[in-house]
């Protein structure tokens, strides 16, 4: 008679612990989180298993990745800490890009340049296995063959320079985009000091 | 028997190729505890700076993680027992040859989309156990938990 009566009870206790667990979101085992993009905007992800097609499109919006549902929920801060926290952890520094730049006709930087060579060599010798790709460019004073080569001796200065501050890149690319891609569009033989830069890409 | 001849020759043409190392398309940037990186039969323990090839398997133990940063400037980051591959990444903007596949078998990625994605929005996929997600320029956050013994 009392195993009758326990039976129904616990049926009962289960069914009201699924409910409490749908009324505190309590997020699937395997699911898929969109969060915003490190330069302030969010994309989206579009998701497709058996459950169907969905898109995520709102910073926090998840959906479960396990076939069970197509439907989009938030996960709780605190979950996404627990579980997402050594993985965000371990994220590698962002790729960023610096811009030098030179005087005319010449492969000397300018003042200001100069002066933030010693803070970019510090910032690039602080990165796990860094690599450099180092791109030189020109106005369009001069002749293009002429420039293509003043593209490529700036960036073999500012690869120098930053050797001679410690750096010591795992890999590294010089190139040289001559007048071809201007930062200012202009007309031929226009002295522009913007376009006289090298742009320090590291990753 | 200029056929065969040509057949033989195509033959040693494309074994010379499968021994070829694939290409690097990336470099561990970060790493903490045991992590892997390699074909399953040839992994190597993972250190700043060991290069990743495509195809390769990168896999984290117990309490460990790992951050990659593909050529292309995406970043990838693991937590703690996780397999995830990388079988696809073509990154030749003047061809136009832009694509990123990759698959999670179990644990934690945090995805950080780059120049791919910028240049084609449509050309990034993450194939997981059960789906596929299709990814437009962005940053997102997987779990796939371990399947039940």
């Amino acid at each position: 008679m009392i195993r009758c009566i326990g039976a129904p009870a616990r049926v009962l206790a289960r069914g009201w612990l699924a409910l409490l667990c749908v009324g505190c979101a309590s997020s699937p085992n395997s699911y898929v989180m969109l969060v915003e993009s490190p330069d302030g905007t969010t994309g989206k992800v579009y998701v497709s298993d058996a459950a169907g097609s969905r898109v995520l499109e709102r910073s926090g919006q998840a959906t479960a990745l396990d076939g069970s549902s197509a439907a989009t929920f938030e996960v709780p801060g605190e979950q996404a800490r627990r579980d997402f926290g050594g993985t965000l952890d371990a994220q590698p520094p962002l790729p960023e890009t610096f811009v030098l730049n030179f005087e005319s006709s010449a492969v000397r930087m300018t003042p200001e340049s100069l002066r933030r060579l010693p803070e970019l060599a510090a910032l690039i010798r602080e990165r796990p296995a860094a690599e450099l790709v180092i791109v030189g460019h020109t106005d369009t004073v001069g002749e293009v063959a002429f420039n293509e080569r003043l593209g490529l001796a700036r960036a073999r200065t500012v690869s120098v320079a930053l050797a001679a501050q410690g750096v010591a890149p795992l890999s590294l690319v010089l190139e040289s985009r001559g007048e071809r891609d201007l930062l200012v569009a202009t007309p031929d033989e226009t002295d522009e000091p913007r376009n006289r830069r090298v742009v320090v890409s590291v990753r | 028997m200029a056929a065969i001849a040509s057949l033989v020759l195509l033959l040693v043409a494309s074994a010379a190729r499968a021994n070829e190392p694939a290409a690097v398309i990336g470099y561990v940037k970060t790493v903490v505890g045991e992590a892997w990186v390699g074909p399953p039969d040839s992994a190597v323990r993972a250190q700043v700076g060991t290069p990743i090839h495509l195809g390769a398997t990168m896999k984290t133990g117990p309490g460990a993680s790992l951050g990659v940063t593909l050529k292309d400037d995406t970043v990838m980051s693991f937590g703690p027992n996780t397999e995830v591959s990388v079988d696809d990444f073509l990154f030749d903007p003047d061809r136009g040859d832009l694509k990123l596949g990759a698959s999670i078998v179990r644990g934690t990625l945090n995805f950080i989309s780059g120049l791919i994605a910028k240049m084609r929005p449509d050309a990034q996929t993450v194939r997981t156990p059960t789906g596929t997600i299709g990814v437009r320029g962005t940053h997102f956050l997987v779990k796939i938990a371990n399947p039940s013994p």
